[in-house]
C-alpha cells in the first residue's frame, strides 16, 4: 500500500538527488542573470544622460545584484572543485598532511565537547563551583509585558472610542462589538503578566554547586541545592537529564527536537514552604553511569546533560529551571572508553 | 567505463579502537588507468545520521594529485594517525554518530567515486534506556 505524504515530517532517503554538475550548472546560471541584470543596469545609468533624484539608490542597487551574482558564481564553482572533506579540512585548519607524519595537533583536547569555562567560572560557597542557569527571567518577563501593554492601551482607547461614541448618540458598532474580544485578551494577559511578576518576585533564585567538573561517567560528584524564596512547594525536585537535541531544515524552516535517553530523579521534596531567610537546602550525590555518552556539540546535532529544577506551587505556575554539565569520555588510564 | 575498485583495510581487522589508538590504514586503487587518475582523497572522519541534519568533522585528511606525485596512484598506499578522545562512536536514539575512513578518486571528465569504511571509536553500548 502506497504511503501517504508526511507533510510535517522529515524527509527521507538520499541526501543528493541528482547530478552535482546539473545543480552546479543551475547555480551558475541563476547567479548569472543576476550578473547580467546588474552590469546592464549599471551600463544603463552609466551612459544614461537622464539623472534622477535617486541616482546613489539606483548605483546601490546594481552594486548589489554584481556582487550578489559574481560572488554566486564564484561560489558555486570553487564549491563544486573541492570535496566536502577538503572544505571541512581547510576550515579547520588541517591542510593535506604528509605521508606518515602526525596529524595536527587539535586546538582542543575533546574536539566536539563544549568548553567548560563557563561551569568552572563561578566558584561556590559550599562547593567548588556554581552552575550557571541556561534560562533568563528578564525575556519572559518583557514579553508579557510588551504584550499586556499593547493590549491594554488598544482596549482603553477602544473602550474611550465607544463611549465618546455613545456620548454623542452616534455609536460605531465596529467599535463596539471589537470591544468584548479585546477585553478578554487584556485580562487574559493582565493574570498572564501578574503571575509572571509574582513569580519573579516570589520565587527567589535557585543555587547549584558541584564538587567537580567536569564529569566522567562511571564517577560520582555531590552537588548542594539552596532554593529561596516566599512560597509554598507541592513538590520540589531535581533531575539529571541527557537529552539529544537534532535540528533539521525543512523547506525554509528550521526545526528542532529534543528527546530524553536518560533520566534520573536526584531529589524529591514535598509540601516545603520557603519563607525568606530560611532557604530550602540540600546536599546530594550525583553519578553518571558507566556506559553514558559524553557531552557533543556539532552544528546541527547536540548531546547535553543538565540538572532540572523543577517546582510546584499552589499559588503560582510550574517553574523549571535547567544547569546544564559537561560530561567527557573516560579516557584509558581511568578505564576503557 | 567501470568503476574503479578501491579496496581499504585497517590494521586492527575488528575495526574497533579506543581514543588515542594509532590507526593505520592501507588503500590501493584497481580496475581502472592511472593516466585517468586526476587525484585520491583520504580522510578519517565522523558524520551523524539520524533526525538532524548531518554534521561532519574531519580529524585526517590527506590529498595526492597526479601532477604532484611522478607516482602511481594506484599503488598500495599506506597513512596513519592517532585518534582523537572525541566523539566516541555513538549508536543514540535520534543521534548517531559514525566513524568512517573515506577514500575519494577524482577521474578525468570530472568524475569521481568513493569508498567508506567504517569503524568503531569507544565502547559506548546503545543509548542508555530512559528511565522515568
Amino acid at each position: 500500500m502506497a504511503r501517504l505524504f508526511g507533510l510535517l515530517q522529515k524527509k527521507r532517503g538520499q541526501r543528493t538527488t541528482g547530478s552535482r554538475l546539473a545543480g552546479v550548472v543551475g547555480e551558475v546560471m541563476i547567479f548569472g542573470i543576476v550578473l547580467l541584470l546588474g552590469l546592464i543596469s549599471l551600463g544603463w545609468l552609466l551612459f544614461n544622460p537622464e539623472q534622477t533624484s535617486d541616482l546613489g539608490m539606483m548605483y546601490v542597487l546594481n552594486i548589489s545584484l554584481i556582487l550578489i551574482g559574481g560572488g554566486g558564481i564564484m561560489m558555486a564553482v570553487v564549491q563544486y572543485g573541492i570535496s566536502a572533506e577538503r572544505r571541512k579540512a581547510i576550515t579547520l585548519g588541517r591542510p593535506a598532511l604528509d605521508v606518515m607524519q602526525d596529524n595536527l595537533p587539535s586546538a582542543h583536547r575533546f574536539p566536539t565537547i563544549p568548553p567548560d569555562a563557563d561551569t568552572t567560572d563561578s566558584p561556590g560557597v559550599r562547593l567548588r563551583y556554581r552552575l550557571p542557569q541556561t534560562e533568563s527571567h528578564f525575556w519572559p518577563i518583557l514579553a508579557a509585558t510588551l504584550f499586556f501593554g499593547s493590549w491594554a492601551i488598544v482596549t482603553v482607547t477602544l473602550a474611550a472610542a465607544v463611549g465618546v461614541g455613545f456620548w454623542q448618540s452616534t455609536p460605531n458598532w465596529l467599535f463596539v462589538c471589537l470591544l468584548p474580544g479585546c477585553l478578554i485578551v487584556s485580562s487574559w494577559s493582565g493574570k498572564y503578566f501578574l503571575q509572571q511578576l509574582s513569580g519573579l518576585t516570589r520565587i527567589g533564585p535557585t543555587v547549584l554547586e558541584i564538587s567537580q567538573h567536569p564529569l566522567v561517567p562511571g564517577t560520582e560528584c555531590d552537588v548542594f541545592l539552596s532554593q529561596s524564596g516566599l512560597l509554598q512547594f507541592k513538590s520540589f525536585k531535581v533531575t539529571l537529564v541527557c537529552e539529544e537535541q537534532t535540528s533539521y531544515h525543512q523547506g525554509t524552516d528550521l526545526r528542532v527536537e529534543a528527546v530524553a535517553v536518560f533520566r534520573d530523579r536526584l531529589i524529591m521534596h514535598k509540601d516545603q514552604t520557603v519563607r525568606p531567610g530560611t532557604a530550602l537546602e540540600d546536599e546530594f550525590t550525583l553519578s553518571i553511569p558507566e556506559t553514558a555518552m559524553h557531552s557533543f556539540r556539532g552544528q546541527y546535532n547536540r548531546i547535553q546533560w543538565k540538572l532540572v529544577v523543577e517546582g510546584r506551587s499552589l499559588s503560582m505556575p510550574t517553574f523549571t529551571h535547567s544547569f546544564p554539565i559537561i560530561v567527557h569520555p573516560r579516557m584509558k588510564q581511568e578505564g576503557t572508553a | 567505463m567501470n568503476e574503479p575498485l578501491i579496496s581499504i583495510a585497517m590494521d586492527d581487522p575488528h575495526r574497533h579502537y579506543q581514543p588515542g589508538d594509532r590507526l593505520v590504514c592501507d588503500y590501493q586503487l584497481d580496475a581502472v588507468s592511472a593516466a585517468s587518475i586526476v587525484a585520491v582523497e583520504s580522510s578519517i572522519l565522523w558524520l551523524t545520521s539520524g533526525k538532524g541534519d548531518e554534521d561532519l568533522g574531519v580529524h585526517f585528511f590527506l590529498r595526492r594529485q597526479a601532477s604532484e606525485a611522478e607516482i602511481d596512484l594506484r599503488a598500495l598506499f599506506r597513512f596513519e594517525s592517532a585518534l582523537p578522545n572525541s566523539p566516541l562512536s555513538y549508536d543514540g536514539s535520534s543521534i548517531k554518530i559514525h566513524w568512517l575512513i573515506r577514500i575519494k578518486v577524482f577521474l578525468e571528465g570530472e568524475r569521481e567515486f568513493c569508498q567508506d569504511l567504517s569503524f568503531q571509536l569507544g565502547s559506548l553500548p546503545s543509548a542508555l534506556e530512559a528511565t522515568a
